[in-house]
């Protein structure tokens, strides 16, 4: 056969399906296509044409074809219509005249579906670890299942009354299950011919795939059979409800499709065989595709999407491994099945682990060796007077040795946490003397400091400031009268077991009960060495010590500059920004600050000074990326680290240095673990979690604490068994819920209690704030949940809320827009530099009683309020105001129920609004009606026909 | 969702006690102590046997 008959026969066919001409025009609201004018085939590779051709001829009477198209116009099962009909033409056969046409199509279903958005398109690429914007290329990766496996695939189908590719869909749902660590809702949307539904559309032509959502929830003690055999009676659903439904195409989302076997088409003496169709008409960031074929997994990752090539083939493979397992035993329960491939699990055993800690001394001993190398720097200066290195150690050997006529080694030694030179004496003192120091903080309420004595049971208290007598009747040693060591004192060798405790810091528990943490000397060490030489403090300068010295932030610039001979400055008050004087001859400053005060302390302190801040550590809190910006705007040269870590673990476990990867947007991560330190992320049933995945944080390795003081209980729950490192190593279960990037860095998404959902929707308030504080004139930014709404509280210099609310509205979905606002001079800050939620919370409750207010809790409620404030023109009412009495007019009744008639699409008479004055009522009416007029779902395959023939009557008739 | 986790009481080496899912294997360095059930069960357990919660390591060396 010649090669011009073999073109003249694809032109031939394609004109006879002109969609696959056409090219996809967006506007507003709708994509439709337009059709090209014929012809359209491009044989030319140069040449610009919808469907670009290639003919290859491989023997004389055999030709290799290859087209290629926009996803948009047709899918895979079009092209087995093509091959059909190119037999058919070839052979020289006729062909049936007038084929369906896409528009006809697109038309008679337009009559019979009802529009309904599914807003998963976001949650799915987040559910996979994935956001936008990613690489420019669509990526693929292929992966062929053993032939043993695939054999008990068929054999496992059979036995389940199932096809193959229902149970390989399982298998993706089972796999993507392992992503959401809270449980959820399958995200996966499977492909569905939409041919199906009707005989007449069989050789249709056009993009008549859909994938459709397929919600299932998890359950994962459920068995895999079980879980497949949901999936196959929701697929069974889902050809009935799919010509109704339908979902719009959605960018971002995750789907399965079946990429059918070659198909041969016979007509006589030509034969036309379909080798490989794949277009997925729908804009899916992930898309498994099976080949039952050559039993074969290809994931494909489409442009845009942030993943890289050794994650997807992690994906692939843990597919795989999942369903080698799942058909090996089938009646396992989820959770026990593997889904990790060997390479992914061995490259995550790998990124937890920390660079190797170098062999560590003791802090006490360390400080004495800095200062026995530099006797005469400056080491601490407070408000009132400033100690050299010698000084410091003198005071530190003459107070130990008091304290050992008490007898305290192996026991616990309270010190007061009054802001002098004196406390960190007191502090090094203690450990000197063999014990280990409580830091104290006397202003506490009188119940709370009763209880922590109780619970600690000091052999001695050192007080640095007023002895606090009525509170502690022990012995107690006055630090400012104690007499210094001789100056040519040699110091006692420090009794050093790396397991005996060095401190007991008390952290707040849930249940408000004290929670003393007992850290090691290894761990501290740990720490101290590794965050010396990390943030660069061995070149000498001033660290600014502002946190206070109960609260285990405050380490990274007391103890730890101490031992590599800086100067300490103690400031006064810890709940402000740090009024620091310092001059060039002091050399670099560091800096260790919450967020919230890093954010006050730039525009606070001058430029001049910010710029000689060599390091910022920034953590107890998550970090945005806005307020690294802001810094960097003032002082581009500051080394700005996010540190991460529990008090359990000793101030910092992990880092993430925020200058090297600019991110403009949301939280820095939290970044790799440090010296010494393992991090695992680990899924609900404690196996590493795959790349990408949700699971808690646990960590490992030195730093991980003794545990809770006198509560062996609660120790054992938190501190488990570490198994990937043996020894009887222990962990710590952060509570932290966390997920990996690409390259393993560390993302902290959130306290695992502190997710809320707002109307079913997942919610971040991290993320509102985050967006908030995007704004140019928000300093400061709190949001709280309050019901099902949430409640924003802005600190801004200028008191305008108006373009605020309208960024908010710009940059966040409804349901995360908080539905009131507070505008405060700063926001409250507790003693420790956090934001201090529980006055937030005061506030707020006082503002609602004030105004007499009810918050929307419903939908349906907010979206009338909305309604109300965008007519009234303000936000001063509830849901149980009337609106006469929030202002309101007959004429704003009737711009209200127009307002309501477009952002319900449906009627809304202003007489509902005349006759239900207040919100509550509106709703409950509107609540009641929308049930009631709901657009009926039940048209019956027969009528679908009718209308489908009287479509085409009409087109012909025309 | 409430944890149906049969647990068993562990220790090391350092005669730390801690919990660990009773159909995992064990992780290397540690021994069952003989109770298991539910968390609130092994939990109960420890708080009456951990009664020193200093490693042995230390407690070993101030009785020496």
């Amino acid at each position: 056969m010649p090669e011009s008959d073999l073109r003249d026969g694809v032109e031939a066919i394609l004109a006879r399906h002109p969609v696959m001409g056409s090219r996809l025009r967006l506007t507003d609201d709708e994509a439709h296509h337009v059709q090209a004018t014929p012809p359209f085939v491009a044989w030319n590779p140069e040449a610009a044409g919808a469907v670009s051709a290639t003919l290859v001829r491989r023997s004389p009477d055999e030709y290799d074809l290859s087209l290629s198209f926009s996803p948009w116009v047709a899918d895979a099962p079009s092209l087995r219509t093509v091959a059909r009909e190119l037999a058919t033409f070839l052979a020289g056969e006729s062909l049936p005249d007038d084929p369906v046409q896409f528009d006809e199509f697109t038309d008679w279903r337009a009559e019979v579906q009802e529009q309904a958005a599914f807003d998963d398109d976001v949650a799915s690429l987040e559910w996979a670890g994935l956001a936008p914007p990613g690489s420019d290329r669509t990526l693929h990766h292929l992966r062929h299942l053993p032939m043993e496996v695939s054999d008990t695939l068929d054999t496992v189908s059979r036995d389940l009354k199932l096809s193959p590719e229902t149970v390989v869909l399982a298998g993706w749902i089972a796999y993507l299950s392992r992503f959401s660590h809270q449980g959820s809702t399958s995200p996966v949307r499977a492909a569905t011919d939409l041919r199906q539904a009707e005989p007449e559309l069989a050789d249709l032509v056009g993009a008549a795939t859909v994938y459709m959502p397929l919600p299932l929830e998890f359950d994962d003690s459920e068995s895999f059979s079980d879980l497949a055999r949901r999936v196959g009676a929701g697929r069974g659903k889902q050809v009935n409800a799919q010509l109704e439904i339908v979902a719009v195409p959605a960018s971002g989302g995750i789907g399965f499709d079946v990429d059918k076997p070659p198909a041969a088409f016979q007509m006589q003496d030509v034969s036309v065989t379909l080798v490989r169709a794949d277009s997925c008409p729908e804009p899916l960031a992930l898309r498994l595709t099976w080949r039952p074929d050559e039993a074969a997994l290809l994931l494909t990752a489409r442009e845009s999407v942030s993943i890289t090539p050794a994650r997807l083939a992690f994906m692939v493979e843990g597919v795989a491994a999942l369903l080698v397992d799942a058909v090996r035993r089938p009646g396992q329960p989820l959770r026990d099945l593997n889904a990790l491939g060997t390479g992914e699990l061995a490259w995550l055993k790998e990124i937890a682990l920390g660079s190797p800690a170098p062999t560590l001394g003791s802090l006490p001993q360390m400080v004495l060796d800095a200062a026995r190398r530099t006797p005469d720097r400056p080491a601490i200066r407070d408000e009132q007077e400033g100690w050299t290195y010698d000084l410091l150690r003198q005071k530190a050997l003459g107070l130990a040795e008091a304290l050992r006529d008490h007898g305290v080694s192996g026991k616990l030694v309270a010190v007061t946490t009054e802001r002098n030179a004196h406390t960190i004496a007191a502090f090094l003192a203690v450990m000197i003397a063999g014990a280990a120091y409580v830091p104290l903080d006397c202003s506490m309420p009188k119940g709370r400091l009763k209880r922590l004595l109780e619970n600690c049971q000091p052999a001695a208290l050192i007080a640095t400031g007023e002895a606090p007598t009525d509170a502690y009747d022990g012995p107690i040693i006055l630090a400012d009268q104690v007499k210094c060591a001789e100056a040519e004192t040699t110091d006692r060798p420090i009794p050093a077991n790396p397991n005996a405790p060095a401190y007991v810091l008390y952290t707040s528990g849930s249940t408000g009960a004290p929670k003393g943490v007992m850290v090691s000397h290894r761990g501290l060490a740990n720490y101290v060495c590794w965050a010396a030489k990390a943030y660069g403090m061995d070149g000498g300068g001033i660290a600014i010590s502002n946190a206070p010295f109960s609260f285990d932030l405050s380490l990274t610039t007391t103890l730890v500059p101490l031992t590599v001979g800086l100067e300490v400055r103690i400031t006064p008050d810890t709940a402000r920004v740090p009024a620091i004087t310092a001059d060039e001859a002091d050399g670099p400053i560091f800096l260790k600050l919450t967020p919230r005060l890093f954010d006050s302390a730039n525009g606070a302190m001058p430029r001049e000074t910010m710029d000689r801040v060599k390091t910022a550590v920034v953590g107890g809190e998550q970090l945005l990326a806005s307020s690294v910006a802001k810094w960097h705007a003032r002082a581009p040269n500051t080394l700005v680290i996010n540190e991460y870590g529990p008090t359990e673990t000793v101030v910092g476990s992990s880092f993430f240095d925020s200058s090297a990867t600019p991110r403009n947007r949301g939280a820095v991560p939290i970044g790799a673990p440090i010296a010494g330190t393992t991090l695992y992320v680990l899924d609900r049933c404690g196996e590493l979690a795959p790349l990408g995945a949700e699971g808690e944080l646990y960590i490992g390795g030195n730093g991980v604490a003794l545990g809770y003081l006198a509560a062996p209980g609660r120790t054992a729950e938190r501190f488990l068994p570490d198994p990937f490192l043996g020894e009887g190593a222990r962990m710590f279960r952060t509570g932290d819920l966390v997920r990996r990037d690409c390259d393993g860095t560390l993302v902290f998404l959130g306290r695992l209690d502190r997710q809320l959902k707002i109307r079913g929707y997942r919610v971040d308030l991290d993320e509102v704030e985050a967006v908030l504080l995007e704004h140019e004139d928000v300093a400061q930014a709190a949001v709280l949940a309050f019901g099902q709404s949430l409640i924003a509280f802005i600190a801004a210099p200028e008191p305008k809320l108006t373009g605020i609310r309208r960024h908010a509205a710009d940059h966040l979905a409804e349901y995360m827009l908080p539905s009131q606002w507070t505008l405060l001079d700063t926001l409250p800050v507790t003693r420790n530099g956090k934001l201090d939620q529980a006055a937030l919370l005061a506030m707020k409750d006082s503002i609602a009683s004030r105004r007499g207010k009810v918050l929307p809790e419903t939908h349906m409620q907010r979206q009338v309020w909305k309604v109300w404030e965008e007519t009234l023109g303000h936000d001063d009412f509830g849901i149980d105001t009337r609106f006469f009495e929030a202002g309101g007019d007959s004429l704003m009744i009737i711009q209200a129920a127009a307002r309501l008639q477009v952002t319900l699409e449906r009627p809304v008479p202003p007489t509902i609004l005349f006759e239900h004055p207040t919100i509550r009522a509106i709703a409950a009416q509107l609540d009641g009606q929308s049930t009631d007029n709901s657009i009926d779902l039940g048209k019956d395959r027969a009528s679908r026909r009718r209308a489908l023939a009287a479509n085409r009557r009409r087109r012909h008739d025309a | 969702m409430a944890d149906k986790t049969i647990y068993s009481v562990v220790f090391n080496h350092e005669e730390q006690y801690s919990i660990w899912p009773m159909h995992k294997d064990l992780p290397a360095g540690w021994k069952a102590e003989g109770t298991s059930g539910a968390k609130e069960v092994c939990l109960k357990r420890i708080e009456e046997v951990w009664t020193d919660m200093r490693p042995l390591s230390i407690r070993e060396q101030i009785s020496d």
